[in-house]
């Protein structure tokens, strides 16, 4: 190659930077933000998701861990009252688990299904009336308080579950 | 060139999280390096628009992925040059070869030759804008994919191996396009300098 042309090609570099039509830069600044916008929706989604996830788990863990418990020899166990007791206790931590859970959720939004606005009063309705047969003389015994308790912490995954479905329908 | 000696991690994350501070902070620090890097490489403007857009989105969204290395200029530099080659291989991409907005090397010659009347004189910087603008125009004329070879290899340092693999093609296919093209440029910019007897290029023999 002549030196003629290698300093042609040399040149290349010095060509002048060029500047976009003014016009661009608000369509640009709009499409970042956009795009800054989706991305933390996407993390928050994301974040919900895997608490979500987590929730699901303790609950199922904790099923679990009762249909254990229904097979294991009393006698080879702490007294009945006291495993009865600790299993209780088990169960409200794990139903203030979820309730932590819900208040990080968004609020329902207005416009939801029919379907699921019912589904969602239900559920509520149905930890209501547990809370009131709780702190009635009629949950006085610890088997009876256990069992409701179990139902409460099954409901409130249903509801965690159902809430969250609803919030992530309204994604996109 | 654009600098980032005020561009850090910082003003990245901001960006990512929205700050619109930060996303025209960034975009007037390196809107003219991602518009001069595309329009050099695709030879269109409306294409570097697009190309410029696409690549501050990836920088948005991709944000969190940014490691430091090679600095914020180097990574929006390969964000958009990555970009760049998605819009060389899009199926919407017209192969254009001939003269590109209508302006010839001839025509270069002749801005050249005005740049330097309009001064008044002959003087080295009126000449350089001239023969400034007779090369970018010989660089537009190029089939896309042979320009976007030259600029790869003649101004962003890229390997053949680096740049076939950028393009999803072989080392050898990306110094054949060098070969051309540097045949191509040679006549529009130096007629007189060697035609079809002309050396081997020197770009194929310098393969890194």
């Amino acid at each position: 190659m002549s030196g003629r042309f290698e300093d042609r090609l040399s040149e290349l570099k010095a060509l002048p930077e060029l500047e976009p039509r003014a016009e661009l830069e608000p369509v640009v600044l709009a499409a970042m933000s956009r795009a800054a916008a989706t991305g933390q929706s996407r993390s928050y989604w994301r974040y919900l998701a895997r608490v979500a996830a987590l929730g699901v788990a303790i609950g199922a863990g904790a099923l679990l861990a009762m249909w254990a418990a229904d097979f294991e020899e009393p006698s080879e166990r702490t007294p009945v009252a006291e495993e009865t007791d600790a299993a209780y206790f088990d169960l409200v931590e794990q139903t203030a688990q979820l309730e932590q859970l819900l208040a990080l959720m968004p609020a329902p939004r207005r416009a939801m299904r029919a379907g699921t606005a019912s589904t969602i009063v239900g559920l509520e309705d149905r930890i209501a009336l547990i809370d009131a047969v709780l702190e009635s003389p009629d949950a006085a015994e610890p088997e009876y308080r256990e069992a409701l308790m179990r139902d409460r912490v099954e409901i409130m995954n249903a509801l965690v579950n159902v809430r969250y479905a609803q919030s992530r329908a309204f994604v996109f | 060139m654009s600098g980032d000696s005020h561009i850090d991690e910082a003003l990245l994350q901001r960006a990512r999280d929205g700050d619109r501070q930060a996303h025209a902070a960034l975009y007037r620090a390196f809107a003219p390096m991602v518009f001069t890097l595309a329009y050099r490489m695709l030879g269109s403007r409306a294409a570097a628009e697009d190309v410029l857009q696409d690549s501050f989105v990836e920088v948005i969204r991709n944000a969190a992925a940014f490691r430091g290395d090679g600095g914020v200029a180097g990574w929006i530099k390969r964000i958009a040059i990555n970009k760049a080659l998605s819009h060389l291989r899009s199926p919407w991409v017209s192969r254009r070869t001939g003269a590109v907005d209508g302006i010839d090397a001839w025509q270069g010659r002749k801005l050249a030759e005005d740049a330097a009347e309009r001064s008044g004189r002959s003087d080295d910087q009126a000449y350089r804008l001239g023969r400034q603008q007779e090369l970018a125009h010989a660089l537009a004329a190029l089939s896309a994919t042979a320009r976007a070879v030259v600029w790869l290899h003649g101004v962003e340092g890229y390997t053949h191996q680096e740049i076939g693999r950028l393009m999803g093609r072989s080392t050898s296919f990306s110094k054949t396009q060098l070969s051309r093209a540097y045949g191509e440029l040679r006549e529009r910019l130096d007629p007189m300098d060697g035609g079809e007897e002309a050396e081997p290029c020197l770009g194929v023999l310098k393969t890194v």
